[in-house]
């Protein structure tokens, strides 16, 4: 039945979910997890953390599963319940966080420095640099560029997601860009305009 | 930003219009500016696609599951809704109907019906002067009447509004 499923789109396991078939939301939670995680590691810059905001994330999703509106894509409605999640999550820890163009206050927390060791072998490689480089974005930054690279969201969908209008998605995607940009450069100091 | 650099973003993201997306790529060609420009931005673009997701730790779906094992089960809208409750509608609404047939045939005067001379005449205005009810009963049939539009209307704007969602 569950090898069944995994073929299945999102909308036939959430109908198999509703229809009382509880372990079939074990395959969505599968197709998900690695975007929920990410997004969830965009906001709270930690994997325990965002370990613990991704579960929640699902189970939320589970409990509300009912009120899904089939209208957006799953993984865009996924999105609200882990901004909403992680930002819970932060106000508890009390982490501050800041706004999408107040730069100067951002602070890149420690956990991330331990990647270096980790990726030891790839460090040399462009990819190392780019998923270093958009670690040190700012969240906003960050999660817009997750959703529209990796999430393969549209400008609409993320505006929907983010309640924005899709115009004002499409310059913070630009200034993302531009931020990343500037990140990879920092990163690879100088070597960057050699190979553009 | 500068707007060279918005420009073919948004032909890379394929965002603009046919004639722009062909305006540009014709500057690409001929002018050098825009030409240096796109290939750097292309060069950012390949980048971007190295993204890669994070992995969670192997136990994770495990441990959701875990986690939703001790959930009660969602259901859906169709089941959240007793059963009971749209019977005991229907029942009421059945009696209402039920009481409404009794009063307009205890009302009838069937021996003046026996009475009328061939041909008979179909006069409406005729019949309804004929029809004798109370104010209380008219007043009854009327409210019974505007309920049942209200919910004829309720259940098409339902449906209007379902159609719409889907």
């Amino acid at each position: 039945m569950l090898s069944m499923l995994h073929k299945s789109s999102d909308i036939e396991i959430i109908d198999a979910v509703l229809g009382g078939n509880q372990a079939a939301y074990a395959d969505l939670v599968k197709r998900h997890q690695r975007y929920v995680f990410t997004l969830a590691m965009r906001f709270t810059k930690s994997r325990e953390d965002a370990e613990e905001v991704a579960q929640d994330t699902f189970v939320k999703a589970y409990r509300s599963l009912s009120s899904y509106q089939r209208s957006a894509k799953f993984s865009t409605w996924l999105y609200t319940i882990v901004y909403h999640t992680s930002m819970t999550h932060l106000r508890k820890k009390k982490v501050n966080t800041t706004s999408i163009d107040d730069d100067a206050n951002f602070v890149q927390l420690e956990s991330y420095q331990s990647d270096a060791d980790q990726y030891a072998v790839e460090k040399k490689s462009r990819s190392f640099y780019v998923n270093k480089a958009i670690k040190n974005l700012l969240p906003d930054d960050a999660t817009i560029i997750t959703l529209f690279y990796q999430g393969e969201q549209s400008l609409e969908e993320i505006a929907k997601a983010m309640g924005m209008e899709a115009n004002t998605v499409k310059v913070k995607l630009h200034r993302a860009r531009q931020r990343l940009k500037i990140q990879l450069e920092n990163l690879l100091q100088g070597e960057v305009k050699e190979l553009l | 930003m500068n707007h060279i650099e918005e420009r073919i973003w948004d032909y890379i993201d394929g965002l603009c219009s046919e004639e722009e997306q062909e305006a540009i790529s014709h500057l690409i060609i001929h002018d050098p500016v825009y030409s240096l420009k796109y290939q750097e931005l292309m060069a950012l673009q390949k980048d971007f696609q190295l993204l890669e997701l994070d992995e969670p730790s192997m136990a994770f779906t495990y441990k959701v599951m875990e986690k939703v094992a001790l959930q009660s089960k969602p259901l859906s809208a169709k089941a959240l809704i007793d059963k009971r409750i749209i019977y005991g509608i229907s029942a009421i609404f059945v009696v209402l109907l039920l009481i409404c047939l009794v009063i307009a045939v205890k009302d009838i005067n069937w021996a003046a019906s026996f009475n009328t001379p061939a041909p008979i005449n179909f006069n409406l205005r005729q019949l309804g002067s004929q029809v004798k009810l109370s104010e209380a009963n008219k007043t009854f049939i009327l409210y019974g009447f505007f309920m049942f539009d209200i919910i004829a209307a309720l259940m098409l704007f339902d449906k209007f509004l379902r159609r719409k969602l889907a």
